[in-house]
């Protein structure tokens, strides 16, 4: 597990309800989109770490404040493995539309 | 040679085999009892065998064989033209066999019947004893799923997204088929039991529908029960104390009739509609096939 001595040192404990779910959600969701304006797909890539402090820095700090340390990982992760399977879905549908259009002509 | 005469010998036992009884044995007594190499060697020869075989059936010397077959033939022939005892005889065995056809294919539709209601290829899920507690502290055990519908869902409280979406969905269903008089019972099994005590349970559930049941207890019988419903769950090894974590599981609701077997599955694809959809058309059929 990753460990954010800067966040977590004045952290409070995340508590789990459904206000703070929301809240977290929503600070991973603006997190997110911040990302994806800056064309970055990991956020765990070491490659990615000076573009993502330079324009996303306040974004990231609100998304790590409002969610739990496990879930800070969890979500990152899930981000990457969300895109792959998009892109992979996306790949089928262009499939089946290419071998369309051949059964077609 | 010997080989070759071997190979005959074992020709003519087949054949004589075929025979009748009487003839093979005065042959045997004649000839094949100790068969020497001379023997064999004429018998391959199948005109010499057939003749001797014809010949044999000549007793030798067999007065008093006879004189024993032909009293036994006597005898058999009263009995082929004993019509009246044998159209008996025929009655008593049809009758009989009849009977017991009859009684088999009965117990055979009957557990064919039994078979058919449980559908094809049920799984075995669910339906054992357990003993957990409920978010109270009261015990919880597989009594507690009788008499009523269940739905059962695996999960944990720390759980950052799929959970709570799992469970609203649970409370949307829940409310869809109360409008319908469906009445079910919702378990909400913890798959960290080191982390969800009850109070914690108690504390999460708070955020869902009311009537949802969390169910927690020791390592093992969590470990017991998640087997028995076939639920794969890991928590990371070496955790220490005060440390986070998440536990992988598999995501499904299982829906148990009321004498705590399993009826069907629902997985995550389906949503708020299509769920509580799957769930009344289950119990229809259920009640369905279930009708005395």
């Amino acid at each position: 597990m990753v460990w954010f001595p800067f966040v977590s040192g004045n952290k409070p404990e995340f508590k789990n309800n459904r206000e703070a779910r929301k809240q977290c959600w929503e600070s991973r969701d603006i997190y997110f989109d911040c990302l994806n304006k800056i064309d970055v797909i990991s956020p765990l890539d070491p490659k990615n770490k000076i573009k993502i402090k330079k324009n996303c820095s306040n974004q990231e700090k609100g998304f790590e404040n409002d969610c739990a340390n496990s879930w800070i990982s969890y979500f990152k992760e899930k981000r990457v493995t969300d895109y792959r399977n998009e892109l992979i879905q996306k790949q089928m549908q262009q499939d089946e539309q290419n071998q369309n259009q051949l059964q077609q002509k | 040679m010997l080989k070759f005469g071997k190979l005959h010998s074992n020709v003519v036992r087949n054949v004589l085999a075929t025979t009748r009884f009487n003839s093979t044995r005065l042959l045997m007594r004649s000839k094949m009892v100790t068969p020497s190499f001379q023997n064999m060697r004429t018998l391959h020869n199948a005109s010499i065998l057939y003749q001797k075989s014809h010949l044999s059936r000549q007793p030798i010397g067999g007065s008093e064989s006879q004189a024993n077959s032909s009293r036994r033939s006597r005898r058999f022939e009263n009995v082929e033209f004993n019509a009246p005892l044998s159209i008996a005889f025929f009655l008593v065995v049809g009758g009989l066999s009849y009977y017991i056809f009859e009684r088999q294919k009965k117990k055979m539709d009957a557990e064919q019947d039994k078979e058919s209601r449980k559908g094809y290829g049920t799984p075995q899920i669910g339906g054992h004893p357990f003993q957990l507690i409920d978010q109270d502290g009261q015990a919880f055990t597989d009594k507690n799923m009788l008499g009523k519908f269940s739905i059962v869902y695996f999960g944990f409280s720390h759980c950052p997204d799929i959970c709570p979406d799992e469970l609203d969905k649970l409370g949307c269903w829940l409310d869809e088929l109360q409008k319908d008089r469906i009445e079910l019972q919702p378990v909400f099994v913890t798959c960290d039991p080191a982390r969800d005590s009850p109070e914690v349970l108690k504390e999460y559930l708070k955020d869902f529908h009311s009537s949802i049941i969390g169910i927690t207890g020791t390592y093992d019988q969590i470990k017991q029960m998640c087997k028995q419903y076939r639920v794969y769950f890991s928590t990371p090894e070496n955790v220490k104390p005060g440390q986070e974590y998440l536990v992988d599981h598999s995501i499904f609701f299982y829906l148990m009739d009321p004498e705590g077997k399993f009826i069907t599955i629902l997985g995550r694809n389906l949503d708020e509609i299509s769920g509580a959809e799957k769930i009344r058309e289950s119990l229809w059929e259920y009640k369905r096939t279930h009708k005395k």
